[in-house]
């Protein structure tokens, strides 16, 4: 193997060179403080990159992909990212829905899209300069090595700093140095069997998922791990079972079919799911108007499973009566009469005229985090004929 | 025209390829962003965990994921006396972190445990004495509610007489031979001052330096030459009685008839 290294011409060299010095001053710049974070992030990072990106197109100027069929692979890659992404996405309605803190804002989204697209476009280049230099015989010696040195780019020195514990190091190594390896490993596989469109297509399909949706599923560090590697397996298959697919039988642009439809039957299961009520969040139909004009009757609201706990003066929440469930706003939270520490909850439609008797935390089943106005009608109608 | 009917397909593939991503993040974000709850980032809970010293708090969510809690926190003591220490203790979701805290008070997280601990001056004034402390933390948690609150305090240690604190000694017939005599003693102590007691002080007067006493209870103890003194270290909660029988011995036939009072420490 390292006869085959050796044979690699030296500008590979020097490109591999720019990218290890540009991931040890990723890692360090930011502990020296050099520049405040977002200096660093927005303005300093990119910059690096651009300059490693510049070294690579100095020495590889002219040399183009001679893969064949890139617009239909980067087509599967896209498909396979918008499958995925749905199926990703539609788990929060078992594991809820967070604010997304990088898409806070368009402005933050479109400044992020630049700073970090930017430095994805500039290292892909590299790599896909790396690997075509490197020529076909060196392809799974240099592939590794380059694969390694590019997943380091993917690392914050800031996690590796705040490791304390075995926990986190566990969590590090799960969440975040498998899944850059592993996409690594991918995005070099695609540099040299798929060309520079598909791996940017995966490259920005990635980002894409990450910094545009404002919300997003709250996965734990090892739900995103393994995210992460299933998104990678998928694409690998894919790529590497349908090339030959491809070529042999010229069938463009099916995947893309292929993924609307399993997107339609993921979107279908998950509205299912939803409708059913046996997850995190279900809908029910509101049967008068006691909270006008917030939501009136014929409302459907999305309820969020919670226990008293999570309910605070303000919120709507969802308590339940002997035969029947009531959704009221808290207006105040008091101390039980008789000195046991318990909580009761008075709550009051915004609507109504007084309020209603205390409920007891184990009344309380859900909180009320969204409305969609007259579609619960054909409900509401269907409890009052069976009344 | 070659190049249009060979992009026009892509073209389609792709916005049928972004319909469903779309649509889903759009539809969701719509339901999420909603604002259904009215002053929904502020709630004020009492709680009373130590029976003479009450902490009320405010607190405020801002920002956005790890959302920034601030709380402002109020000690009242209750009590008669003056706090010397106090630490609240409530618990916290597992990634707390970025404490900030103010110089009066330490903060510290052990697990999901956090502690504010007075530090330079642990003072809190009796009788409805206040202090007012503000700290704030990160979480990714939403809506959080503090959870498993508990006050704590030293109090200086302050004997009074209390109204409604009562005692009383009745000394029974004295036993025994010559040289080796007994007055069986029963001392009740009654607690109606209203507040609950850290400590008592019962003193019996005429008491003789030739006097022995024995059968006190675990966590009574005596002291004095002229005047006995029963401390006893035990709490005693209000509407409490707390009775106990001991034994006054003497080597002579002298007489003892003891005027009895009491102080207590809340």
């Amino acid at each position: 193997m390292f006869h085959k290294l050796l044979s690699i011409k030296p500008p590979v060299w020097y490109m591999i060179l720019a990218t290890i010095v540009f991931s040890v001053a990723i890692l360090v710049l930011p502990s020296l403080q050099v520049f405040s974070g977002q200096t660093f992030l927005y303005i300093a990072e990119p910059i690096l990159a651009l300059i490693v990106a510049g070294i690579a197109w100095y020495y590889a100027h002219g040399r183009g992909d001679r893969v064949r069929h890139r617009t239909e692979k980067a087509l599967i890659i896209g498909s396979v990212i918008a499958v995925w992404f749905v199926a990703d996405f539609a788990s929060g309605i078992v594991l809820t829905y967070q604010h997304n803190a990088v898409a806070a804002s368009p402005i933050g989204i479109l400044i992020n899209v630049l700073a970090f697209g930017s430095v994805a476009v500039a290292l892909e280049y590299t790599r896909h300069s790396v690997m075509l230099m490197g020529g076909r015989r060196n392809v799974i010696p240099l592939g590794i090595i380059v694969s390694i040195i590019f997943a380091i780019t993917q690392v914050s020195a800031t996690q590796i700093s705040a490791l304390q514990s075995l926990d986190d190091t566990i969590k590090l190594v799960v969440g975040t140095l498998v899944p850059a390896l592993a996409n690594s490993f991918l995005l070099t596989y695609l540099a040299f069997n798929a060309g520079f469109v598909p791996q940017l297509t995966y490259r920005f399909g990635l980002l894409a998922t990450q910094l545009l949706p404002p919300i997003i599923p709250k996965h734990d560090w090892y739900m995103a791990g393994i995210g992460s590697l299933i998104l990678v397996i998928a694409v690998y298959v894919s790529i590497d079972r349908t090339r030959k697919d491809i070529e042999v039988k010229g069938g463009h642009f099916r995947h893309a079919h292929r993924a609307y439809d399993a997107m339609f039957v993921v979107v279908m299961v998950a509205l299912v799911a939803f409708m059913t009520g046996f997850f995190t969040y279900r809908p029910e139909a509101i049967m008068s108007d006691s909270m006008n004009p917030v939501f009136a009757r014929g409302a459907i609201v999305v309820v969020q499973k919670a226990t008293a706990m999570d309910a605070q003066v303000g919120d709507i929440v969802q308590y339940n009566m002997p035969d029947h469930s009531i959704t009221h706003r808290v207006i105040r939270i008091e101390l039980a009469p008789d000195g046991s520490g318990t909580r009761l909850y008075i709550t009051k439609g915004d609507n109504s005229p007084s309020q209603d008797p205390p409920v007891k935390p184990e009344q309380i089943v859900g909180i009320v985090r969204a409305e969609i106005p007259y579609i619960g009608y054909p409900s509401v109608w269907l409890k009052e004929i069976i009344k | 025209m070659t190049r249009d009917r060979r992009h026009h397909p892509l073209l389609r593939n792709i916005m049928m390829l972004m319909v469903f991503p779309v649509c889903m993040v759009g539809v969701t974000f719509a339901l999420f962003s909603q604002n259904l709850s009215t002053n929904g980032n502020t709630s004020s809970v009492a709680y009373v965990s130590h029976q003479s010293l009450m902490m009320t708090y405010t607190k405020t969510q801002t920002g956005t994921t790890p959302f920034t809690y601030t709380i402002a926190m109020t000690l009242k003591n209750n009590a008669t006396t003056a706090t010397t220490v106090w630490q609240v203790t409530f618990t916290v979701p597992a990634d707390t972190a970025a404490i900030t805290c103010p110089a009066t008070v330490f903060c510290t997280l052990t697990g999901t445990k956090f502690t504010v601990l007075s530090s330079t001056n642990g003072a809190i004034a009796r009788n409805g004495g206040r202090v007012a402390v503000s700290f704030s933390f990160k979480t990714a948690t939403n809506a959080y509610v503090l959870d498993g609150i508990n006050t704590y305090a030293n109090y200086a240690t302050s004997y009074g007489t209390r109204a409604g604190l009562t005692v009383n000694s009745a000394i029974g017939a004295r036993t025994g031979v010559s040289g080796a005599y007994t007055w069986p003693v029963t001392t009740t102590i009654t607690n109606n001052y209203g507040q609950p007691l850290v400590a008592w002080k019962v003193s019996m007067t005429a008491w003789k330096s030739t006097f022995t006493l024995s059968g006190l209870p675990t966590g009574v103890t005596s002291s004095g030459t002229t005047t006995l003194v029963l401390t006893g270290a035990n709490d005693l909660a209000t509407g409490a009685t707390y009775q106990f029988t001991w034994s006054a011995n003497t080597k002579t036939t002298a007489t003892w008839a003891p005027v009895t009072t009491i102080q207590g420490d809340s």
